[in-house]
């Protein structure tokens, strides 16, 4: 409950400036996410480096994946609607409220509390697996978080430089239906795209729902 | 980059909506004499997105992405007049090459005899 609600205040700024909605649903969302986030969190992980080493087997553990994340976003979706704010949340109040929030960080006493949590914390995991709580075996759960996050870091690093350098070589063209007349989009292989001529109606390539019509970025 | 053939409504119209929608950073027109409403409109929209078209006609060639170009085959130095569809006919016909492959955009261009 205490994590919903601090994931819910460290994030409704941006959702209510981009989305222009208040998530009151977010709030038992995350309490149901909860259980499936570890499913969901590994099962893309081993996805993207699976993805990374061959193509058809990342496919494969995307479709192992996609059980717990369909199945949570079908219960959010199901979830009673969110409220519309008019559009006066902007970059302002954003800044504020993460200002006000990273002001919060550095209220004195609270670094020094928030590493007695860590500690406490590691030394209740070792009381859980049973074992005495001792100097050198806080050392080791350390040296495990650490490697744990440099590997994540590793991987992640991996993917976006996929995302940014790789090109698969290909040159694809889509040749929209738009009724009379033509218009073709190509992307590059480096993802310029490049669009030709675009039916005679205004709403005859931005109309949603039409394959192949990117929803934003550069043309 | 949007590139736009001829301002023939069935082809022009639909771009004006992709102007306001998208963050256009090109926009290449065929070289050819535009005086009708449907020009007018275009015109209005370009200069409201601060945009500076590209002219080009034949004998031209656009670099999209090292590797990639467009080459503009149509409209020719001289356009045609009296040709029975000069628009269709003072299109911009392009052609895409990639590699060792190409493809013809050839537009509203008519057969010639």
């Amino acid at each position: 409950m205490v994590v919903s609600i601090a994931a819910t205040l460290a994030t409704w700024s941006l959702v209510a400036m981009n989305l222009d909605r208040l998530p009151l649903s977010s709030i038992p969302a995350t309490l149901l996410a909860l259980p499936a986030m570890p499913f969901i969190l590994v099962g893309v992980l081993v996805t993207c480096g699976l993805g990374l080493v061959h193509p058809a087997l990342g496919q494969i553990a995307g479709w192992l994946t996609f059980v717990p994340l369909s199945s949570l976003l079908g219960l959010v979706s199901s979830l009673p609607a969110t409220r519309t704010l008019g559009h006066w949340i902007g970059t302002p109040v954003m800044v504020a409220w993460y200002g006000l929030l990273a002001a919060l960080l550095f209220v004195p006493g609270r670094v020094a509390r928030a590493q007695g949590t860590a500690v406490r914390l590691i030394s209740a995991v070792n009381h859980t697996f049973g074992e005495p709580v001792r100097h050198e075996n806080q050392q080791r759960w350390l040296w495990g978080f650490v490697f744990l996050a440099l590997a994540l870091l590793g991987i992640s690093l991996a993917l976006w430089f996929q995302v940014f350098q790789g090109t698969d070589g290909k040159l694809p063209g889509y040749f929209l239906d738009v009724g009379q007349s033509d218009s073709i989009l190509i992307v590059t292989p480096r993802g310029k795209q490049v669009l030709v001529d675009c039916g005679p109606n205004l709403t005859s390539a931005t109309g949603f729902g039409r394959p192949h019509v990117p929803h934003g970025g550069a043309a | 980059m949007v590139v736009m053939t001829h301002i023939d409504g069935d082809h022009s119209r639909g771009l004006l909506e992709v102007l306001d929608r998208y963050d256009v950073a090109t926009v290449v027109v065929g070289d050819n004499p535009m005086d009708d409403q449907s020009s007018q409109e275009w015109q209005a929209r370009l200069d409201r997105k601060h945009i500076d078209p590209v002219e080009v006609s034949a004998g031209q060639v656009l670099e999209v992405e090292p590797g990639v170009t467009l080459e503009v085959l149509n409209p020719a130095a001289v356009p045609f007049v009296g040709s029975g569809a000069d628009r269709n006919n003072n299109t911009g016909m392009l052609l895409l090459v990639y590699s060792s492959v190409s493809f013809l955009l050839a537009s509203d261009i008519d057969a010639f005899t």
